[in-house]
């Protein structure tokens, strides 16, 4: 079976956009997880999500200026570079973690970065 | 928790959801399977009215005591489920809501007989996801704290004044502090300081330090007469403009010539210079250092339209975009422009450099698209525009963030005008920035409802889902401290613990993601729950 995405949505804004992901080559192969904020992204859910097997991790949130709790998505940037740089230290491909900022209505943006994200994945995992 | 007291609800709505086969197909699936539940309640249209009231007896009937709502799109679920939580009085974390995705099943299609297996699924799997997540976590304690029926008002200019003549009409205690000797200082006329009898007014006053959180502020006053402290429920910051203390030294001392003069004293300046046969060149300067706003435009189109009048002076007034968006403004701009008085739109940032007698305003011309110099005898430049030159010591006492600009407002459009990042404490008038003055009342009034919206319960009923600490983990690194964004979180100094506030908090887990050693979790967001979801 295809390996998924797992994408972690902030519930203020991007887990709105992605009850708009329509099709069905988007909505194949991606899990939609809900968190109160990307500030409550830790590093080691990331690193559990892959350690079951995820493909990748997609973390969206909040515009950096527009995050309901003022600092989240800052504070989620940060720690996903970290994770990344983790990955990229361990040998692991860092492009199995990304953050995507967008608000509930750029759905599109979601569907985009959903996008490229496989195509960079089927790029590095094979 | 007792898995029998669980309801779920499915919404048969006639908006996007499932058909009626599937919700049969759902509810056979759902009560063959190992789910424990036990009680299935279908309805139509769970926002309206009626069907709130139908649910309630039901519930009651049943003695349901936490609930399942699977219906609507993930982006009107949190709504529905904070209503019905609020119809059936019941804490937040014990209802909780499975969104429905149907975008891959069209409307047209749901009328249709047959079952669509790939929703049937994805709604099966939510709402034993969902029983899961009940299933797996306690009841939590719900806390009571008790609102302090007082309110603070920092500041005795207009915005300050307005608050608190409006919160004194509500009938709750209000406490004005004031820097200055007296309130008329600002222009106060008796009869609106008779209206404010009942307040009680702290002039030639500064907040000292400002503890605890929504609903129970305590706060330390420096009077002339020594310190006073003050309990309050909730705070109004309705302090000055962040602008130089004083505008003309600092003008003076910035471009290096007395020709650089406040807006507000350009008409005075203009007048005391000696009359020359040829016509005097006076500039209005605006946006300076940050974009202005109406009040400082109709403070520069007045101060235009005075000294053009007589025809003795060429008048040249540099905006970076005329805000005029009020139908008085808007025929001022056209009048002064009539006038004669030549207005320069211009983009990027003005340099000004100083020459023998007066000044040189370099701007880059939007209209003409060129680098443009204009030479004038005398330049009037709005305060407002100035950045200031320290920030406000309130924002360190209080904890409330400034932009860039040293004003009380976070650049955030999820805050209100009035709100600040900390929950109960509101800012009005000059402080978060330039305000025109017939909006002033308007944010006084709005910042004093704020006040009112809270301190009308006597008691705020919180449940107990804020951070929690583990008192064994936590090495008081004061991360959580420095990152909590609505000054949640304190040391608990008899146990040397972080603690976290339950009014204060707002459930966001960012100190849960930044705590070092872990030990900090968010009750219905722990990694289980989170993880639970894949």
């Amino acid at each position: 079976m295809e390996k998924k995405i797992a994408l972690y949505c902030c519930e203020n804004s991007a887990y709105k956009a992605a009850a708009c992901l329509t099709g069905p080559e988007l909505q194949k192969g991606i899990e939609i997880i809900k968190l109160p904020c990307t500030g409550k992204m830790e590093i080691n859910l990331i690193l559990k999500t892959l350690e079951q097997g995820y493909a990748g991790v997609l973390v969206a949130g909040c515009p950096i200026d527009n995050c309901k709790y003022i600092r989240g998505s800052s504070r989620a940037e940060k720690r996903i570079e970290k994770t990344r740089e983790l990955l990229k230290a361990a040998g692991i491909p860092e492009q199995r973690v990304r953050m995507e900022f967008l608000s509930s209505v750029d759905s599109h943006k979601l569907a985009g970065a959903i996008k490229e994200m496989k195509q960079e994945l089927e790029g590095v995992m094979s | 928790m007792n898995r029998e007291s669980i309801g779920v609800i499915i919404c048969s709505c006639s908006g996007r959801n499932l058909g009626k086969q599937e919700i049969d197909s759902i509810t056979q699936r759902l009560s063959f399977a190992e789910s424990g539940i036990r009680n299935m309640i279908i309805e139509t249209a769970l926002c309206g009215e009626d069907t709130l009231k139908s649910l309630r007896n039901e519930v009651e009937k049943k003695g349901i005591s936490s609930l399942i709502i699977a219906g609507c799109g993930a982006a009107r679920i949190s709504g529905v489920t904070e209503k019905i939580a609020d119809a059936l009085s019941f804490a937040p974390s014990s209802i909780l809501g499975v969104p429905l995705f149907y975008s891959e099943g069209a409307e047209s299609e749901k009328n249709k007989l047959g079952i669509n297996e790939a929703r049937v699924d994805k709604a099966v799997r939510g709402i034993s996801r969902g029983m899961n997540v009940l299933t797996s976590q306690e009841p939590l304690e719900i806390e009571e704290i008790p609102v302090v029926q007082r309110a603070l008002v920092i500041g005795g200019g207009a915005a300050g004044i307005y608050t608190a003549d409006a919160l004194n009409r509500f009938g709750h205690e209000t406490v004005l502090v004031e820097k200055k000797d007296s309130l008329s200082d600002y222009g106060i006329d008796e009869k609106k300081l008779k209206d404010l009898e009942g307040v009680i007014i702290h002039t030639g006053s500064s907040l000292v330090s400002l503890e605890g959180s929504k609903g129970n502020f305590s706060a330390c006053v420096k009077t002339p007469g020594g310190l006073e402290e003050y309990q309050a429920g909730a705070v109004v910051i309705a302090s000055g403009a962040p602008v130089p203390a004083d505008p003309k030294k600092y003008l003076q001392n910035r471009f290096g010539s007395s020709s650089a003069v406040p807006l507000f004293s350009l008409a005075t300046a203009y007048s005391g210079l000696p009359r020359i046969p040829s016509l005097r060149r006076i500039g209005i300067l605006l946006d300076l250092d940050r974009d202005e706003g109406r009040a400082s435009t109709q403070m520069a189109l007045h101060a235009a339209q005075e000294i053009q009048k007589p025809n003795a002076a060429e008048v040249f007034l540099f905006l970076r975009d005329a805000r005029v968006g009020s139908l008085h403004l808007e025929e001022l701009y056209d009048a002064v422009r009539d006038m004669g008085v030549t207005i320069v739109k211009y983009s990027g940032e003005a340099k000004i450099s100083s020459l023998e007698t007066g000044l040189q305003v370099t701007v880059q011309d939007d209209g003409l698209g060129v680098l443009t110099d204009y030479t004038c005898d005398l330049l009037g430049i709005s305060p407002f525009g100035c950045a200031a030159e320290e920030d406000d010591p309130l924002s360190e006492i209080t904890g409330v963030h400034l932009d860039d600009y040293g004003q009380f407002q976070d650049n955030n459009i999820q805050l209100m005008p009035v709100e600040t990042n900390i929950p109960g404490i509101f800012t009005a008038g000059g402080g978060r920035g330039e305000v025109y003055s017939p909006k002033v009342k308007q944010e006084a009034l709005a910042a004093a409802g704020e006040v009112h919206f809270l301190l009308k319960n006597k008691t705020l009923h919180l449940e107990r889902s804020e951070a929690q600490v583990d008192p064994d983990k936590c090495i008081l690194c004061l991360t959580c401290i420095r990152c909590c964004p609505h000054g949640a979180m304190h040391v608990n100094r008899e146990d040397g613990v972080a603690e976290c506030s339950t009014a204060a908090c707002q459930r966001c887990g960012i100190c849960a993601g930044e705590c070092p050693a872990k030990a900090i979790s968010l009750p219905v967001w722990t990694d289980e729950i989170v993880l639970n979801q894949l």
